[in-house]
Order: C-alpha cells, then structure tokens, then sequence
C-alpha cells in the first residue's frame, strides 16, 4: 500500500495565510483530511483563500482575522479555535514580514514591529497552542523560520534576528513540551517564489538564484509539502529540529 | 461543595495520578507530589477543556493550590 498522509479529524491552525507558502500549507492541509482555521490581516485576500480551498476540497476553513502587530490578537485567535473547533492538533506559525535596512537606520519601532510580528506573536501562539494540545495529548508546531537566521544576511539585521530568536524558543519548547507528546520544528525556507521576495530586483533576484544548487526559486507548494510533512505522524519522531527547504542555497 | 469544584479536585488528582482520597485541601502547587511545572500546564488544559473556559495568564500564575482554582472558576462564571 503506498504510503498517505490522512489528517482525517485533526485541527491546524495557519496564520499568514493570505498568500504565498501560508496559503499553500492550509490548502494542503486541508487537502490531507485536516479542518483548518486560516488567519490573516486582509479579510478579502483571506477570504479568497479560504474559497480557493473550499473550491478545491469541498469544505470552507475556519476564517480568522487578526492583525499580529496586535499583542491581543494571539488571544483572540485562540478564543475562535476554541469556539469553533475546542481543540488543536497542528499549529503552523507562518506569518512573517521582512524589513530591509541596513544597520543604523531601523528605528525602534521598525525593530520591534518587526521582532513582535515574526517572533513574539509565535511565541505566545505556542504557549496558548500548547494548552490545547495538552487536552488531547499531543499535537505538531511547525514554526518557519529563515535561511537568514543560521547564516545571516546583509540588509536583514532585523528579520534575521527575529528568525534566529524564533529557532531557539522551537528548540526550548521541544524540549518542554516533548513529554506531553507535543513536537516542534522549524522549517527554513530559502528563495521562494512569493510576494514576499517580489520586490527584489531582478539583477539581485538572478544572482541568489545562481547560490542555488538547484539553480532555481522553491514554489510555496515545495514548502509546504514539508510543514505537511513535519504535522503529520510521518515525522512522529521529527522534534526539535530546523529543517531547511532552499535547494541547498548558500548565502 | 457544588459539583464544579468537586470536579475540580478530581481534575487535579487525575492529572497528578494521587488517589481519590487524596484531601482537595493539600493540593498545592510546588508541594502535592507531582504537582510541578510541567503538570501545572496539564492541569491547566484539562481544567480549560472541563469547564469549557479560557485562563487568562494570571488565572494560570494565580493558581497555586486548590481554593485558587476554585476562585478563578469562579471569575470564569462556572
């Protein structure tokens, strides 16, 4: 029998799911069976999402609207799962914003939007995440982290750091977690062909392809057959770990 | 008693394996044996699925023993 991955009676939780890799991971997920809440800022753009998916495997998700700038949002999120779905069993921490600068221009508020926005609000997604786990005994934290994190990169002082901070709070957490049958990873994208990386210019765009191996960008898709990977009991022994996804990219 | 905190107490023993006879008012945080961090968080869920609430962070810091928990179900209208 050739091997599947059914996620049948599961909940995930996705933010960042307007676009680009967060929309790919809900869709997928919701294409293995799981019942998925999607989080984003633009209602419409979520919303859209959310019917793509429908389209495509007969059930809405679960549609939540929330700003992550907000320190009350992670609350809010977990206050509709609950409503909706009293339970969770995957937690994807996929929102994120780059913010380009070099040193000695960020402001403060630049800084911390930044850490608070890619960071802090996965951070409290994860202790109020791990609460819900508990009650059904297990459950798989996928956190996406960044190639930018491991080996830096020059205008990202800000998001490199962020990403670098969500690494180490993935690996206490796996550590912490672990007896309550809760796993938690990170996957670090590379060049992936999104929104986020569309304003590069093309010059730049060619020349970080070139530190491909592949010789190419990911799609989201690529991404997020592994964060379907890491939520599913494929990975059941997967924990704790930075899992990159880039072609074999160097910086 | 009302049945909610007797409940309560059951949750709690369950969750630190002591037995049924194990008097509610001995259970504390830090001195009931089990009763740790790492359980805290496991009483935790198990109280928020039973009673169908959400803890604010300072309900979960507040509730250090026994009666604790019974005020914070309290708060929470249960």
């Amino acid at each position: 029998m050739a091997y599947e991955i059914d996620l049948s009676g599961r909940v995930a939780l996705v933010t960042g799911a307007t676009r680009g890799i967060g929309a790919s991971t809900a869709l997928l997920l919701a294409k293995a069976g799981a019942e998925v809440s999607v989080v984003g800022r633009d209602r419409p753009v979520l919303q859209a999402a959310a019917d793509k998916i429908e389209n495509i495997t007969g059930k809405l998700p679960h549609v939540i609207e929330a700003d992550l700038s907000d320190p009350l949002a992670p609350d809010a999120i977990f206050r509709a799962v609950v409503a909706q779905h009293k339970r969770l069993d995957i937690l994807v921490n996929n929102a994120g914003i780059l913010a380009d600068g070099v040193i000695g221009t960020f402001t403060l508020e630049k800084i911390e939007t930044t850490l608070r926005i890619n960071t802090v609000s996965a951070m409290q997604l994860m202790q109020l995440g791990a609460r819900l786990m508990m009650r059904k005994g297990g459950g798989s934290m996928i956190n996406t982290t960044s190639i930018m994190a491991t080996n830096g990169a020059e205008g990202q002082f800000a998001y490199a750091s962020a990403k670098a901070a969500l690494i180490g709070a993935t690996k206490s957490a796996a550590r912490e977690l672990g007896p309550n049958g809760i796993r938690v990873n990170c996957i670090a994208p590379g060049l992936i062909d999104t929104d986020m990386i569309a304003g590069l210019d093309d010059h730049v765009r060619e020349k970080r392809r070139q530190q491909i191996a592949l010789k190419r960008e990911g799609t989201p898709e690529e991404v997020a057959k592994l964060t379907l990977f890491l939520a599913s009991d494929m990975s059941s022994y997967i924990n704790g770990q930075v899992v990159a996804v880039d072609g074999m990219m160097a910086l | 008693m009302s049945t909610s905190t007797t409940k309560l107490a059951d949750i709690i023993r369950e969750a630190l394996e002591l037995p049924d006879t194990y008097p509610a008012d001995k259970l504390m945080y830090s001195e009931t044996p089990g009763w740790d961090s790492l359980a805290h968080m496991r009483i935790v869920a198990a109280v928020e699925e039973h009673f169908n609430i959400m803890m604010e962070l300072d309900d979960i810091t507040d509730f250090s023993d026994y009666d604790k928990g019974r005020a914070i179900l309290i708060r929470h209208g249960v």
